[in-house]
């Protein structure tokens, strides 16, 4: 069943690094698999994920 | 044929204007003028946003709070009837003179929205973007298929989000056709609703035995103020008897005082007084026709597929000369 | 989980009828129908109108058993010189024309926009 956002579909796995949002100054950090969790620019260690650059869908209900 | 002959009733009409319609609705059963009153808050055909594709939001309301409310904005919907439904079938199809060929129904149509937050005080001071139902941008083949007010002058469109510097917005909705039972979006009524006026008989002879201060305790009683004390016969008269709702006050008040059943309330017969108001997606008289017109059709399809049923039964019996009969 | 969607209320899937009849096996001329994805509003006007048939009909009566079940149950007797499968359709047509009857009323004193 489909959950109320549906999104188009284009995998790929974060061999690359995923841009993550620091909770204190709000860098964004490049981050990679293995990597350390931590800002780099102010070493705050909680990071926050971006919102998806995927096209959502709703129904207006 | 049948026992009896269709009703034919009469209708008044109150007060019209762009907002709401009032009329009277005489010589014909509650029940008509109930199912009257159900159609047009949940069965009449109207226009709204119906599916959302969000393409950037870090706005403070999240994805599906906007696409909420995007689902309530009222759609202009006088030609919705030139819509059809997913469930609908398809009845004949109409055929374009040019070539020939069936046209498509038409299903949708699609809104988009984009807005960026402004980065620095406008002229009057203000950083916050507020985006409203002006901000939408029309399909340019209907372009009659709009929000209600869209883009009128000196009437304050509706707010969907507001924005700070650097928050941004971008969608495209698509606008369907649809019915208040399937969700309350597409209830082109405030609100509709009908009373039953009352007959009000004050009995003058039963009444004479009271004092001044008893008339008026009389008249005080009754909450909706629907009767007076007239200044020069002293006699208690009714006043706007459709301000009365049945509390039946002056009633008790009436026995209490010693004069029980000389204030006698009854509901007119087969009388009715409706009220109808528009959200703006039809006009208040649109939402009363196109409610007849969905019972009609209900009724017809009904009919028909009861006509089927009967033709079935008559073959199987082996009815009269042994043909089917024909399908309605 | 359960939940059932919103247009079940008043969309016919394609393998269902929208009327059914059923004979009556106790009661001489009495029928049971069955009218699929409809409600109270189109219930109890039937039922009304059914009762306004002095001559024919002698029962009827209407019923929505389930709240989650979208179908509204008939029951109409006729005395033995007219089917009540008739006398409902009979109803059917008397308020389809009531209602062309109101419109029309209506659209004469709006002046039809």
């Amino acid at each position: 069943m489909n959950g109320p956002g549906t999104a188009t579909n284009q995998v790929t796995a974060p061999g690359e690094g995923v841009f993550y949002v620091c909770g204190e100054c709000g860098w964004e950090n490049k981050i990679k698999p293995g990597d350390t969790i931590q800002c780099r620019e102010c070493g705050y260690r909680i990071l926050y994920k971006k919102r998806t650059r995927r096209v959502v869908q709703y129904e207006a209900r | 044929m049948s026992g009896c002959k269709s009703r034919n009733p009469r209708v008044n009409i109150l007060e019209h204007n762009a907002e709401s319609i009032k009329f009277e609705l005489r010589e014909t059963h509650l029940s008509v003028a109930n199912a009257l009153r159900r159609v047009m808050l949940s069965e009449v055909p109207t226009l709204a946003i119906d599916l959302v594709e969000i393409h950037y939001n870090n706005t403070v309301l999240n994805d599906e709070f906007i696409t909420h409310r995007l689902g309530l904005i009222p759609i202009v919907s006088t030609k919705v009837d030139k819509f059809r439904a997913w469930y609908e079938e398809d009845e004949e199809d109409d055929i374009d003179e040019q070539t020939g060929l069936p046209i498509d129904p038409l299903t949708e149509v699609e809104f988009t929205l984009d807005v960026l937050g402004r980065e620095s005080e406008d002229n009057d001071g203000e950083e916050t973007t507020v985006v409203t139902s002006n901000d939408i941008v029309l399909d340019s083949l209907h372009p009659d298929v709009a929000p209600i007010n869209y883009k009128v002058e000196n009437v304050k469109p509706i707010v969907i989000v507001k924005l700070r510097p650097g928050q941004a917005i971008s969608l495209k909705a698509t606008v369907r056709k649809g019915i208040g039972k399937d969700h309350a979006k597409w209830n082109p009524c405030a609100t509709a609703v009908f009373r039953v006026p009352p007959a009000i008989r004050v009995n003058q002879q039963m009444l004479s035995g009271l004092s001044d201060a008893q008339r008026q305790q009389l008249v005080d009683s009754c909450p909706s103020r629907c009767f007076r004390v007239n200044p020069d016969t002293k006699e208690v008269e009714v006043q706007n008897a459709d301000r009365y709702t049945y509390d039946d006050e002056i009633v008790r008040k009436a026995e209490l005082l010693g004069v029980g059943g000389a204030i006698l309330v009854r509901e007119k017969p087969e009388h009715f007084v409706f009220t109808v108001e528009t959200t703006g997606s039809l006009p208040p008289h649109q939402i009363v026709l196109g409610a007849l017109g969905t019972l009609k059709k209900k009724l017809n399809v009904l009919s028909r597929d009861t006509a089927r049923v009967l033709g079935e039964q008559n073959f199987r019996e082996g009815g009269g000369d042994g043909f089917p009969m024909e399908y309605a | 989980m359960n939940a059932q969607e919103r247009y079940e209320k008043f969309v016919l899937p394609d393998d269902a009828h929208k009327v059914t009849v059923v004979k009556d096996e106790k009661v001489e001329n009495a029928v049971a129908i069955t009218v699929e994805r409809e409600d109270h509003t189109i219930g109890n006007l039937i039922r009304h109108e059914l009762h306004r048939d002095r001559e024919y009909v002698q029962f009827a009566g209407y019923k929505v058993e389930h709240p989650l079940e979208h179908k509204v149950k008939f029951q109409v007797k006729s005395s033995m010189d007219r089917d009540p499968v008739e006398c409902f359709k009979d109803a059917l047509e008397r308020l389809s024309d009531e209602m062309s009857n109101i419109e029309q009323a209506i659209k004469k004193k709006v002046g039809v926009d």
